[in-house]
């Protein structure tokens, strides 16, 4: 800087060569701004309803692992109904800002279905997103949780009817002959309270096994039946004991019957019958997608 | 009268400069400043003013701050031995002249000052990153800076000129356009250097890039008032104050209407200008010690070349002004 500034130039004619120095300053500091501005990213605007954890200049926000951006400030609604957190993304993740993709708050989380974001109680917490796929958007809803599997559009939705809840929890799986097909997304009540709704989503391909017919029943936990002929326990295996789950069948007529399209209802039993469990329907299920394609939200909500 | 100064004056500024040369390789051999943070610890000696900056992409920068903490101290503290011992054996060497002018030199842009009050906020601001303790090497550069501060006081300046044998001249050609020409650019760059990040800090918990006003308000709202009004000073009022000041001076010295006050506002100026480079030390300490991988780390921001460039030029610009302008007859002004 200093060689550039010193004058040798005392005369008349040369003195105006000093005023190369503010023109100079004037490239340097305008290529400076220039550069930063050009190197921001979109910023975008995200609601929760809960923003316990988020702080500003310090959550980032993940994709794949990887921080695309950071939060830049949080505040309350106006009206107090929700917490607005204002992020800007980094350059090269501003497709990222389009409509269709999800927000939601990674925190550690240990329930009977799972255990996930145990490194965000190390880290802090973080703001986890699934890509959409519309037009470019600057203001997003965030979501509670992580993404359903159903919300992302790659399962079919069903819903189970009980008397009683038993031994089945949100996000536990339900399995066909032991193999993970899908997940209870929800346990409610029903509207009339009378009985308690599961809705379920079974992924693309096994989404073909839900048929009339088709039974489901709560294979969670260890039945144990005294009988006057002896005794005989029927266990599921070790994660179903623990955390529970929902098995299905499908009965041999089944077969040539149109799977059920989205939204169909289902009684879950309490217990299958021993018949059930022999039933051995061969259905050609489609080509699953490759696995690739699938979105990797698995470690975002951890069931 | 000017014989009588020569000979207790030369000794005794001998002694001086020799006693800060000690203390200074004293001050680079021991850590200026230590950090620990989780089990690791780092230390940064006076050398941090440069290898902070290279360490973290600025390497022009790094040598910058090096030059004005270090080399020129050690520059001025060998020409003084020279100079010294000169008079004292009554040399009469033809390089002498230009010795003394290199130590003029040197003597305006030895910063080390300035970066011991930078030492103290890094003291403070790092607190909350990393605990901090002083290093040894901090009594020494204090002690150092002292002695050499002494040391280029015996060498009066009514002496120099009689060295150089010549009557009493500034050692650079002025110009007042050349002055305007240098604010103007130093303004330009206040721009960038106070809208773009002078620093990133990232810990464990993400990064986030704070602004010369950024890290000001910081310091206030975490308490650390003493601290921010220090910073606020030396960064954001000292430049400002430094441009419209010298830019009133120019414009009366048009007006011929220079004072005995603005000869005194000039001073203050010409004193002032150096402590803005506090931000750059400080920049520079952060980045060449908060270095605990991804735990906890800092690195300069694109606002501190352009800050650095913007104090250098203001220095310059108060070189270039001549402040007889303020009270004789302006014979070349343009």
């Amino acid at each position: 800087m200093s060689q550039e500034s010193e004058p040798q130039v005392v005369g008349v004619k040369t003195a105006w060569l000093v005023w190369i120095v503010p023109l100079v300053a004037l490239l340097v500091g305008g290529y400076l701004l220039f550069k930063e501005l050009a190197d921001r990213g979109t910023g975008i605007t995200v609601t929760f309803i809960d923003g316990s954890g988020i702080e500003a200049g310090k959550t980032p926000l993940v994709y794949r692992g990887v921080a695309v951006g950071q939060v830049e400030e949080v505040h309350l609604l106006d009206d107090l109904s929700k917490v607005e957190v204002i992020a800007r993304l980094e350059k090269s993740a501003d497709a990222i800002a389009v409509e269709g993709t999800h927000f939601w708050v990674v925190r550690p989380k240990i329930s009977p279905s799972g255990v996930s974001g145990l490194e965000t109680l190390m880290s802090g917490i973080r703001i986890a997103l699934q890509p959409g796929s519309g037009p470019p958007a600057r203001h997003f809803a965030g979501l509670e949780d992580a993404p359903s599997r159903g919300s992302k559009g790659l399962g079919r939705i069903f819903y189970l009817h009980a008397p009683h809840r038993g031994s089945v929890q949100e996000g536990v799986p339900v399995l066909y002959r032991g193999v993970e097909t899908g997940e209870v997304v929800s346990v409610s009540l029903s509207r009339d309270a009378t009985q308690v709704l599961f809705e379920i989503v079974i992924d693309e391909p096994f989404a073909e096994l839900v048929r009339p017919g088709t039974v489901f029943w709560d294979a969670g936990g260890v039945d144990l039946k005294l009988g006057l002929l002896g005794a005989k326990v029927r266990v599921g295996s070790l994660e179903s004991i623990l955390s529970g789950s929902v098995a299905m069948a499908v009965p041999p007529d089944s077969t040539d019957l149109a799977p059920s399209g989205d939204g169909t209802k289902f009684e879950l039993y309490p217990e299958p019958e021993d018949e059930w469990l022999e039933w051995n329907s061969k259905i050609i299920l489609p080509p699953g997608k490759a696995e690739d394609d699938k979105p990797d939200v698995s470690e975002e909500n951890g069931s | 009268m000017l014989q009588a100064r020569s000979r207790t004056g030369p000794a005794s500024g001998l002694a001086w400069t020799l006693a800060a040369l000690g203390f200074f390789l004293a001050a680079a051999l021991l850590p200026v400043l230590e950090v620990s943070k989780a089990g690791r610890s780092g230390t940064a000696s006076i050398f941090v003013a440069q290898t902070g900056l290279e360490a973290t992409g600025m390497p022009l920068l790094g040598w910058l701050a090096g030059t004005l903490v270090v080399w020129l101290p050690v520059l001025a503290m060998l020409l003084l031995l020279m100079v010294n011992l000169a008079v004292l054996l009554k040399w009469r060497w033809s390089g002498l002249g230009l010795a003394v002018c290199l130590l003029l030199f040197a003597r305006k842009w030895s910063m080390t000052e300035v970066f011991l009050l930078a030492v103290l906020v890094a003291f403070i601001k790092v607190g909350d990153l990393a605990d901090t303790h002083p290093g040894p090497g901090l009594w020494f550069l204090a002690g150092g800076a002292l002695m050499l501060l002494s040391a280029l006081q015996r060498i009066d300046r009514d002496d120099l000129p009689a060295l150089l044998g010549e009557p009493s001249s500034r050692s650079q050609p002025t110009s007042v356009m050349g002055s305007v020409a240098m604010l103007v650019a130093a303004l330009i760059l206040l721009v960038p250097a106070n809208f773009l990040p002078i620093m990133e800090i990232q810990v464990t918990r993400g990064s986030h890039s704070s602004t010369i006003l950024g890290g000001i308000s910081s310091l206030a709202s975490g308490g650390m008032w003493g601290i921010a009004v220090i910073v606020f000073v030396a960064s954001v009022l000292v430049p400002i104050a430094k441009i419209g000041g010298l830019g009133w001076l120019i414009w009366l010295s048009r007006r011929q209407q220079g004072s005995r006050g603005a000869m005194r506002i000039f001073r203050f100026i010409d004193f002032i200008g150096r402590w803005s480079m506090l931000d750059i030390f400080l920049v520079a300490l952060l980045a060449g010690l908060i270095r605990f991988g991804s735990l906890a780390r800092v690195s300069p921001g694109p606002a501190a070349p352009a800050f650095a460039a913007a104090v250098i030029l203001t220095i310059l610009a108060v070189d270039l002004f001549d402040p007889r302008l303020l009270w004789q007859k302006p014979a070349r002004v343009r």
